[in-house]
């Protein structure tokens, strides 16, 4: 007898992985709390976390859509103007101090700096450069948006039952003087780049931590019985500022982020952890689920998440999707990284 | 030149309307064909016929065009459509949607921006379904479309409609919004857009002198009564297809 004897084939390399189909996880997940039909559901992250979003979505589970699009608006053209991808119009969001910031402000609590971009006479928010691809046309215009949207937020925060947020990087741009931090580099999308006034900044595990333990104490104090399950996304970095090789860096990275998901895991009631990144990028799946350039996950992959997710936490009736919808955007998703690799 | 009309229940004025100018545009004959609501939104083309399944359109088109049941696209040198474009249908897409200039008395639920709207009005425009039969017609033969606006209503529709508060200020944001659509779908459709005479309008609402006595499109032809805001008479009608009329080379002013 010792402590590893007559655990369950899951604890078993052998029998949990060896013996496994590699592109059938078994029992790789066990849900900490359930997650069903009349759970209002909030969705924010990197872009792996559009195709949660969009999963559960069709599966007819309750996500909530604080800022739907309008009426008549083409589904292809919804999702380039930040419609449609998450429970609010806040784009991707990679780090956990974007998630804190944006909680910060929505709550009134704070507020960031340098929030005007610009770029060809047109103004973006630089919290959320991508959602107006063709930029507003004034810095009023910008601030009115911005306040519109946050309102939202915050009833969307209020109103969740359960907030699933997919982490996605530690690097990010950083104002110096504020700490205010970007989702995409200065001059990326919108704004100029002075080294002067931004600098890059790689998120520590105690930062990441802290971070996300402060946004959840936030929304707990508007919205008490919330829960929160997190994820780690499996899309390696398109590009790396930190000097290190990228393959370093994002090996770093998600080490970072896999490692805090573990301990609010663990330590937490309210947090679960659901392990795309295991399924799509452990090695038992041999790289399978990634398209040719070894970093977007195939619509495979995003199957078997999604499927393994669902073996724990039935689907709601499914949804009606209509057929424009079905047509349209099966993996169209926006991801601003990518522009890095477009531009670069 | 023959020309057939399609719409909905705005077909009615411009039918009235017709009778009273017809005699002004001796080379023109028209046909009209319509049905209720989105009726028409059943048509369906088989070779050069356009015909809907659904027993009640079939006989709307019946008793709107004086017999016929089916629209043989070959009998006709153009085509004009009256359904739900115009100012009325973009102020309904833009209900809870603005753009920061459309904030009025109201305010929006959701600020967007001018491109964003853009991409609504062109959207709307492209899924409309003049812009769908128009492309039946289209796989028969080139032959020109024209799409009628929908009359804007009259303000007895803002007594108690929150959407049409604003509407002076809203309209000519609303018309450079329906001209940019038009534009961008010519490419996919090559269309003309008749609009809505501005000599019509007083403070971004149709004149109430335009609806009072119009018919519905009914074999009962009763009238509407008097407050309903939508639908336009004869007068509007004559209008309407007066301004129509005129972009056919058979209708130029003699």
């Amino acid at each position: 007898m010792n402590p590893y004897s007559n655990l369950d084939d899951r604890a078993y390399w052998k029998r949990g992985v060896e013996a496994q189909h590699p592109l059938a996880p078994v029992d790789l997940y066990r849900k900490k709390f359930d997650i069903g039909g009349d759970d209002r559901i909030a969705t924010a992250g990197s872009c792996f976390a559009q195709h949660i979003a969009r999963h559960m979505r069709s599966s007819g589970y309750q996500v909530i859509d604080a800022e739907p699009p309008p009426k008549y608006m083409p589904e292809d053209l919804a999702k380039t103007f930040g419609f449609n991808l998450y429970s609010a119009r806040y784009g991707n969001i990679y780090t956990t101090r974007q998630l804190l910031q944006l909680a910060k402000a929505a709550f009134g609590k704070w507020s960031p700096s340098q929030i005007v971009w610009e770029k060809n006479g047109r103004y973006y928010d630089a919290l959320r450069p991508s959602v107006e691809p063709e930029g507003l046309s004034s810095p009023e215009e910008v601030m009115a948006h911005r306040l519109n949207h946050l309102h939202h937020v915050a009833r969307m925060m209020e109103q969740a039952t359960v907030f699933i947020f997919t982490f996605g990087l530690t690097e990010t741009w950083e104002h110096i003087e504020s700490g205010t931090v970007y989702p995409t580099a200065p001059g990326v999308i919108a704004g100029r780049f002075d080294p002067q006034v931004f600098r890059f900044k790689n998120l520590t595990f105690a930062e990441t931590l802290q971070d996300f333990l402060e946004f959840r104490k936030l929304v707990r104090a508007a919205n008490p019985t919330v829960k929160f399950l997190v994820t780690v996304s499996p899309v390696p970095l398109t590009a790396t500022a930190s000097g290190e090789h990228v393959l370093s860096a994002t090996s770093y990275s998600k080490s970072v982020l896999r490692a805090v998901a573990g301990q609010l895991y663990h330590e937490l009631d309210d947090v679960d952890y659901f392990p795309s990144y295991e399924i799509i990028a452990s090695h038992p799946s041999r790289g399978f689920f990634y398209k040719g350039n070894m970093r977007e996950v195939d619509n495979g992959g995003v199957n078997i998440v999604m499927k393994t997710f669902f073996s724990q936490h039935r689907p709601a009736q499914k949804a009606k999707v209509s057929s424009r919808r079905k047509a349209g955007d099966h993996d169209r998703i926006v991801c601003e990284e990518a522009l890095l690799e477009a531009f670069g | 030149m023959r020309v057939c009309i399609i719409g909905n229940s705005h077909a009615g004025a411009l039918r009235l309307g017709w009778k009273t100018v017809a005699d002004d545009f001796p080379d023109i004959s028209i046909d009209f064909f319509a049905s209720p609501q989105r009726g028409m939104a059943t048509l369906q083309r088989k070779g050069n016929l356009l015909r809907s399944t659904d027993k009640a359109v079939t006989n709307a088109m019946k008793f709107t065009s004086g017999g016929s049941d089916t629209i043989d696209i070959t009998r006709y040198d153009a085509f004009a459509f009256i359904f739900g474009n115009g100012i009325k249908a973009l102020m309904q897409a833009f209900r809870h949607h603005r753009t920061v200039d459309m904030q009025g008395k109201v305010k929006a639920r959701h600020l967007i921006s001018r491109p964003a709207a853009s991409a609504v009005a062109t959207g709307m425009l492209a899924r409309s379904m003049a812009v769908s039969i128009g492309k039946l017609i289209h796989e028969v033969l080139p032959a020109p479309l024209f799409i009628v606006s929908t009359p804007t209503p009259t303000s007895a529709v803002a007594a108690d409609n929150q959407l049409w508060k604003d509407a002076a200020l809203l309209r000519p944001i609303m018309l450079d919004l329906l001209r940019q659509s038009i534009d961008a779908l010519q490419a996919e459709l090559p269309f003309t857009f008749i609009h809505q005479p501005e000599e019509t309008i007083i403070k971004g609402f149709t004149d109430p002198a335009y609806s009072k006595g119009s018919m519905q499109l009914s074999q009962t032809s009763r009238e509407h009564h008097d407050d309903e805001p939508h639908h336009m008479n004869a007068r509007y009608g004559a209008l309407m297809m007066t301004e129509l009329v005129r972009t056919f080379p058979a209708g130029a002013p003699r």
